[in-house]
């Protein structure tokens, strides 16, 4: 009886080999969602080929700059498949779960009235922007949605995890059938999808109380018009209706970024401290080009004598490298010029993005998995 | 660290055949555990959960010396048993189920629960686990707490309803709370769901942190009699409590701890031990032979007419019945005086130098 737990563990087949004893009693994961991880592996493959052969930074995508692969990028891909596999329907379970407790909560629900009441009545504001009302609805609306979810993302991030601790239902929890890796994965999917759904609803109130004012104001057909003038300052109201929902769908991309960074920071630090470096993160990968261009890391041939040289060199190269390229999901500018946003720009961003949440996933693990309750 | 003598040493069920059942304390004078050591027990003799020199010690970051929440702890569970661990807070109780659920891991020393280790899946598919003021997601009915449990055990739809709809009827929650959310429960009503969730992959081995706390004593007494029904089917219960009346009411074997140490284990029996002292109630007995008892010795006392004797150890007990007998009394009632747990468990707490 006083074999240790690694021996007792495992025992010896035939041939000699050990293998893990329970390898046949784990929970049976169906043959739908095997083939539903082989999908998700399988655009994985995809996204590196794309990165290997035509790069983030194509020729024929956003900035035309060379390319700049680099072997994280490489590792990230690998980190993300293993991820993907061990999104078992246990985590899935867990994943329904948080949503589910999520959007019942009443200060969720009141965050999302408010934001839709705001959405709603945004027209009533564009008195304040005579002869600019579109540009304000959008700025307006965009503005709104992106800083209400950032808010839903941070917070509720850094409360994903640390309650459960407080209040005990990770013991109910890790007691049952689940390894730490599933319960973590599980929560930042339940938290995905509860950004997603709120993020749908005001985008979708948005939209919508967006093309009413169009169409009051200009009517359905002008509204509809679109100018084959370029630069003309009259896209038709699908192009701009499409190019909101991409920009939307980009920030989607911000918002499970800084969720990832929020469950990692709060199983490492105090909810305050985690909810300021969050910030900090926010404001700071919105700048990363900068941060590119000083440390010398930019590619594009008119930065390359302006960085910095020496120790600051290096600390910069190290906040850059630490920091998220959310300015990849930034296109801001492209609205204000009515520049489409193409997919090669949503790839890029999605891509990179991915793997950054794949390596806070992987920390946030690593610090989980020692984690005595 | 002072050596537990070894007439502290209770073994599990009086036996005289010789082997020592499981445990020591601190290890001192540790019999391996042998054949058949069940003697007359009716529990099975089958060891589920076996701790071997079990030590943890909280270390912070940083710090050089930790505290040490529990010390080389060998106790053994067996199957078809109802298991007690005692003892006063901070004791090391929690500490030790954290332990055995894979919560923490030991300083050092080993478990093993079925033959494997804590953390892995296929024991956890076995066991059931009722916290301390269990804390559920607040915002979900008892259905849905019960169906999420229920997923984490990979049944389909049809077999999470079922069990959910008996094990909701086994403890007997009312149909007309069961949609309300967790957040409205009462404690008690929140302690059945728990006991439910505990109960829903029908599990081997049942860990319950102190079940009872908190209940009213209707409540308390379902709870225990919902306990004793788990055993009666067959399963094993350890159970974590400082309640030691229901401890003693329910368990079989208890193991007390303090300060982090093994201070007792045995068999309830064992431990509190036989009757000490008793009252014979007594009548039909006039002065005379009133006067008569109290010249042989006899300790009496009257009490509305009738006498009630008082008798110091078996053998007087019999000399009392005879003399009773003897003098054409009628013994009306015997009552015996045993120690309580809570008495064993104070006087081992206090020796062990609290």
């Amino acid at each position: 009886m006083s074999a240790s737990p690694a021996v007792m563990d495992t025992v010896r087949e035939t041939t000699g080999a050990p293998v893990p004893a329970d390898r046949d009693e784990r929970i049976e994961i169906p043959a739908k969602w095997r083939i539903g991880q082989m999908v998700v592996i399988g655009l994985i493959v995809l996204l590196a080929i794309y990165y290997n052969t035509v790069g983030w930074h194509s020729a024929a995508g956003e900035s035309g700059a060379e390319d700049s692969r680099t072997i994280f990028d490489q590792v990230g891909f690998f980190v993300l498949a293993g991820l993907t596999l061990l999104t078992t329907p246990t985590a899935g379970t867990i994943a329904l779960t948080t949503f589910y407790e999520a959007v019942r909560r009443r200060w969720m629900t009141a965050l999302l009235a408010f934001g839709l009441v705001m959405l709603a009545l945004s027209t009533f504001f564009t008195w304040m922007a005579q002869g600019e009302e579109e540009k304000f609805l959008r700025d307006f609306g965009v503005g709104f949605i992106i800083i209400m979810t950032l808010l839903m993302s941070i917070f509720l991030g850094v409360a994903l995890v640390p309650p459960e601790i407080e209040r005990r239902t990770i013991f109910t929890i890790l007691s049952k059938p689940v390894n730490r890796a599933e319960f973590l994965i599980g929560k930042f999917l339940g938290l995905c999808m509860t950004l997603l759904v709120n993020l749908i609803i005001m985008a979708a109130m948005f939209l919508i109380t967006y093309a009413i004012f169009r169409i009051r104001r200009e009517g359905f057909g002008d509204a509809m018009r679109i100018d084959p003038n370029p630069g003309a300052g009259h896209p038709g109201l699908g192009f701009d209706l499409l190019n909101l929902s991409r920009a939307l769908l980009l920030h989607y991309g911000q918002l499970t970024i800084m969720a990832a960074l929020a469950l990692m920071l709060s199983l490492i630090v105090t909810n305050i401290t985690a909810i300021v470096f969050c910030f900090v993160a926010y404001f700071g990968g919105q700048a990363s080009s900068y941060w590119e261009h000083l440390s010398g890391e930019s590619a594009e041939e008119g930065h390359k004598a302006e960085h910095l040289k020496g120790p600051m060199q290096g600390m910069v190269k190290v906040v850059y490298f630490m920091l998220p390229r959310l300015d990849r999901f930034d296109v801001r500018q492209r609205l204000v010029n009515d520049i489409p946003i193409g997919f090669n720009y949503i790839w890029k961003a999605f891509g990179s993005g991915l793997i950054y949440v794949a390596v806070l996933l992987t920390i946030a693990y690593l610090v989980f998995s020692d984690r005595e309750f | 660290m002072p050596q537990t003598p070894a007439s502290d040493t209770v073994t599990a069920n009086g036996t005289t055949n010789g082997a020592v059942a499981g445990a020591t304390a601190n290890g001192a004078g540790r019999v391996p555990i042998t054949g058949d050591s069940s003697g007359g027990d009716p529990r099975g003799t089958d060891i589920i959960i076996q701790t071997d020199g079990l030590s943890k010690v909280y270390r912070p970051p940083f710090a050089r010396v930790g505290k040490t929440a529990l010390e080389n702890l060998t106790i053994d569970v067996r199957r078809g048993e109802i298991f007690g661990l005692v003892g006063p807070n901070g004791s090391g109780k929690t500490t030790t189920l954290k332990l055995l659920l894979g919560l923490i891991k030991p300083t050092s020393g080993s478990i093993t629960i079925f033959g494997r280790g804590p953390q892995n899946v296929a024991v956890k598919k076995r066991i059931g686990f009722l916290p301390d003021g269990p804390y559920f997601y607040d915002h979900l009915n008892s259905y849905e707490v019960l169906d999420f449990y229920g997923r984490l055990f990979g049944y389909d739809k049809a077999e999470r309803n079922r069990r959910t709809a008996e094990l909701l009827d086994t403890v007997g929650l009312n149909p007309a709370d069961r949609k309300r959310v967790i957040r409205t429960y009462s404690k008690g009503m929140v302690q059945r769901v728990g006991l439910a969730q505990a109960l829903i992959n029908d599990p081997e081995l049942l860990f319950l942190d102190e079940p009872t706390t908190g209940l009213d004593p209707i409540g308390a007494r379902s709870m225990k009699d919902a306990i004793l029904q788990v055993r009666d089917s067959g399963k094993t219960v350890l159970l974590c409590s400082h309640l030691l009346a229901d401890v003693q009411a329910i368990c079989d074997r208890v193991a007390i701890l303090s300060e982090g140490k093994l201070v007792k284990f045995g068999t309830v029996r064992d431990l509190v031990g036989p009757s000490q002292s008793f009252e014979v109630f007594a009548a039909g007995l006039d002065s005379k032979v009133l006067q008569n008892a109290a010249q042989q010795g006899y300790s009496y006392e009257d009490q509305n007419g009738n006498s009630i004797f008082h008798a110091t150890s078996s053998e007087q007990l019999d000399d009392i019945l005879t003399f009773i007998r003897n003098s054409n009394g009628r013994t009306l009632d015997v009552k015996g005086h045993s120690e309580t747990l809570e008495d064993v468990f104070v006087r081992s707490v206090r020796s062990d130098g609290r």
